[in-house]
């Protein structure tokens, strides 16, 4: 018997033994299972503005893991040798929530990110976790791609303190050719978690020729402005060849710069540039006064001058979550 | 065969290709899952936890 999944968009078919897209969700017997419950591929503990959040308990450690396999088949992936992989050929180490919560107290970290490939396949690892990490006091925070079904999505999210969310393009043509997705429940994903009460920030990884022109900047900045509010911090990503992408070189400094530029032209309060150094593109400046808040050093922050999550000079409210 | 025996064996042979048909349809229906259960263990190799304490070299 055949049975369908219904947690992405995708809305595999899976006949009977066959896994669905994402290679982790399997037909046993007309069940659907999930093969990597407990088993994370990857746990380590990373500073958060790795994930990258810059507006999210700014230099703290953050227990982050993440299982074999992904929805999407990102030809640009820059983790495809644990996204596309197949359970069966990738190594894991036993990690049930009950454990996972106790190594994140271990580790002194105050938050746990679901992270790396795409925590919506290994759903229900990440629910049954961040729900029991909530229980204990922690935090969670979600590292996605945001290509999920709306009900699970808003079940999740009641457990999800800080997301950073991949808008990789404001073009449901480039959705379908480079990621085999689509644009619509990106957005509404986009939406519902901002509406969700979490702090959300937003990943967009600029490729050169595909999604670097002006217009195509301008579009997305003013989309997040009207639909996630102008305090929505965003970060340009730099692109690096790889997976299947290796015909395109990495993106320059000068199109981060004016992605920036752009972005925050078009009213944007708070935006970066990732993936490089870059000396005001890492900062987080006051939108009022233009009082440096918060310097940060690749990952490291070197200095925080918020006062109760406020401007110092003129008082104004930062968004984020800062304690 | 009285008439009555007639409509008996009718009725009965409508129940059976009726029967069929659902057996057929719930076959051909797939059944839906938002959440998926739980396999007792992981189809591939189990590594230990190790050190855990350093960044991923993984993007995120
Ligand atoms: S989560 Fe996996 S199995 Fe389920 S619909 Fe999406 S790609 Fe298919
Ligand atoms: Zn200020």
């Amino acid at each position: 018997m055949q049975v369908q999944c219904e947690l992405c968009p995708k809305n595999c078919l899976i006949g009977p033994g066959q896994s669905g897209e994402c290679r982790v969700r399997i037909n046993i017997d007309g069940v659907l299972r999930t093969v990597v419950y407990g088993y994370p591929c990857s746990i380590s503990v990373d500073p958060v503005e790795k994930k990258p959040l810059f507006h999210f308990l700014p230099g703290t450690p953050i227990l982050s893991i993440a299982t074999v396999g992904c929805n999407l088949h990102c030809r640009n992936c820059q983790n495809w040798e644990i996204s596309q992989a197949n359970p069966e050929d990738t190594p894991a180490a036993l990690c049930p929530p009950e454990r996972l919560v106790q190594l994140t107290r271990e580790q002194a970290c105050p938050s746990i990110a679901y992270t790396y490939t795409e925590p919506i396949i290994y759903y229900e690892y990440t629910y049954d976790s961040a729900r029991l990490a909530r229980e204990a006091g922690m935090r969670n925070v979600l590292v996605t791609a945001g290509y999920v079904n709306e009900q699970p999505w808003r079940q999740l999210l009641e457990y999800v303190d800080a997301a950073n969310i991949d808008l990789k393009a404001i073009s449901d043509e480039f959705y379908q050719r480079v990621c085999s997705a689509t644009l619509k429940p990106v957005q509404d994903a986009l939406v519902a978690a901002k509406a969700s009460g979490a702090l959300v920030e937003v990943t967009h990884l600029i490729i050169p020729t595909l999604n670097d022109q002006s217009e195509q900047l301008q579009q997305l900045s003013r989309w997040i402005k009207t639909n996630m509010g102008a305090e929505t911090p965003l970060h340009f990503s730099r692109f690096f060849p790889k997976y299947k992408m290796l015909n395109l070189p990495p993106t320059s400094l000068k199109t981060l710069d004016t992605a920036r530029e752009i972005a925050m032209e078009e009213g944007l309060q708070y935006v970066y540039i990732g993936n490089i150094r870059s000396k005001q593109g890492q900062n987080t400046y006051c939108p009022e006064c233009e009082r440096l808040l918060i310097e940060r050093s690749g990952y490291i922050v070197l200095q925080n001058n918020l006062k109760d999550g406020r401007c110092p000079d003129c008082s104004k409210e930062i968004y984020g979550v800062w304690k | 065969m009285t008439r009555r025996g007639f409509f008996h064996g009718v009725a009965g042979a409508a129940l059976a290709i009726l029967l069929g048909a659902a057996w057929l349809v719930k076959k051909a229906v797939p059944r839906r899952f938002t959440r998926a259960h739980r396999l007792p263990a992981y189809p591939g190799p189990v590594r230990p936890l190790g050190n855990i304490s350093k960044p991923a070299k993984w993007s995120g």
